[in-house]
């Protein structure tokens, strides 16, 4: 016996909130607009497993182009023995000014240095896989300079989630929670009574702690963590 | 009822409440799709889904594309009861070859808007991330499509499903007066013919 699919596509949510709202089909494409959305913040703030990675070369001045459909930045990594390995974001990081070449002269792309000063208040610890600065104004990544070797680095990222001409898969864990933030911003664009748009809000928050519980690391991954930064103790 | 019957009806309640008065055939059924529209405003404006019952079909309309515009549209093929929401007497736009028997036999789904919501949400998410949802605004004698439209489906045409005025049916044809309205219609069409208030609105 087949059991029903656990996945929803977002005309199937925006069907489902309506027939249980008993709201009108010439409503239909507001409410899909806010499922969008609810589904978006559900993307960047509450659900797991969602984050979308991208292999991109880097271009000559060092930089990587952020992709359209990208929404909110998670990491820059290179792989390493299987694992990412995170490039660290530093705001001093030099970049480009001519936006064509790099000027070694000015430190443009050149390797961040361990402890400029050596004194007792250098602390010396650097990256050695490299430094990633975010230029979202300019739609860009900027990168010092990766050891020789790489032309290519992961970016990791929240993605719009929402495919364009197909279909959207929201997974059904979510459908209570977009639900509730429709409800939600229902009531808040349509200028609702102050009481209503607080219930409102305080059931999509319910909802989110329940999405949420799911979301925790599992006992497994609390274990494995410690073993990573502990060593082994005699027996007592 | 047929059309036939309830205008031959309407005629016998005259003889017993105006036994002078011989109106035209054509005066009656006038009067009477004044009182079609208005009965059903009345009766149905609080939920206007219950109207469904009350659409008429008419399969295979020809859907054109004003090339001006590049907006794809069907003419009405007849008038239309004005009702209170979006899709005014359109009660339903489907396509002409969908298959009701798996839920992947719909292709595509019609919603009503207005024509300035079609404006406004021409570049939303909602309308780029699903093709397969089709808005539509009912203007005047036209029903047009918003840009989720394209020319494989149109040349597939459109179901219409509307609510007629009572000047549209045939004289055989099955009027479908809601229920316990009947004595209503006959009241309403006295009252526009000659200016006598029905009395149940004498009551009130």
């Amino acid at each position: 016996m087949a059991e029903l699919s656990g996945i929803k596509t977002l005309p199937d949510m925006v069907e489902e909130y309506l027939f249980l709202s008993k709201k009108p089909m010439d409503e239909y494409r507001r409410y899909q607009q806010l499922a969008i959305n609810g589904f978006k913040e559900a993307k960047l703030f509450h659900l797991k497993g969602f984050a979308t990675v991208t292999k991109l070369t880097v271009s000559a001045i060092k930089t990587i182009d952020i992709p359209d459909d990208y929404m909110s930045f998670i990491a820059v990594a290179v792989p390493i023995q299987g694992q990412y390995w995170w490039l660290t974001e530093k705001e001093a990081l030099v970049f480009s000014q001519s936006g064509v070449t790099l000027d070694d002269d000015d430190g443009e792309g050149v390797d961040v240095n361990d402890s400029y000063f050596y004194d007792y208040q250098s602390a010396g610890g650097i990256n050695t896989e490299g430094y990633i600065k975010i230029d979202e104004a300019n739609r860009r990544i900027i990168l010092n300079k990766l050891v020789s070797t790489r032309t290519e680095v992961f970016l990791l990222y929240t993605s719009t989630g929402v495919n364009a001409g197909a279909s959207t898969y929201i997974p059904e864990r979510a459908k209570n929670m977009i639900f509730a933030y429709i409800n939600w911003m229902d009531k808040v664009f349509t200028d609702e009574h102050p009481a209503k748009i607080q219930m409102s809000e305080k059931h999509y928050f319910q909802e989110v702690d329940k999405v949420k519980y799911l979301e925790a690391p599992s006992l497994q991954a609390f274990h494995d963590a410690l073993l990573e930064v502990t060593n082994p103790l005699p027996q007592r | 009822m047929t059309k036939q019957n309830i205008i031959d009806t309407f005629y016998r309640q005259l003889k017993v409440t105006r036994p002078g008065a011989s109106p035209h055939r054509k005066n009656v059924e006038q009067n009477m799709a004044r009182a079609w529209n208005q009965l059903l405003h009345d009766t149905f404006r609080r939920d206007l889904t219950f109207l469904d019952f009350y659409a008429k079909d008419y399969l295979t309309q020809t859907v054109s594309l004003n090339a001006t515009t590049n907006q794809y549209y069907v003419d009405l093929p007849v008038a239309i009861v004005q009702l209170p929401d979006k899709s005014e007497g359109v009660r339903s736009v489907e396509q002409a070859d969908q298959n009701f028997s798996t839920p992947s036999g719909v292709r595509v789904k019609f919603i009503p808007m207005s024509d300035t919501s079609i404006k406004l949400s021409a570049n939303l998410d909602a309308t780029l991330a699903d093709t397969g949802i089709i808005g539509y605004a009912v203007r005047y004698d036209k029903i047009l499509f918003d840009q989720n439209m394209t020319a494989a489906l149109a040349a597939a045409k459109v179901h219409l499903k509307l609510v007629v005025p009572f000047d549209v049916y045939t004289g055989t044809e099955n009027v479908p007066v809601p229920a316990g309205k009947d004595e209503d219609l006959y009241k309403l069409t006295m009252q526009f013919m000659f200016g006598t208030i029905p009395q149940t609105q004498q009551a009130q």
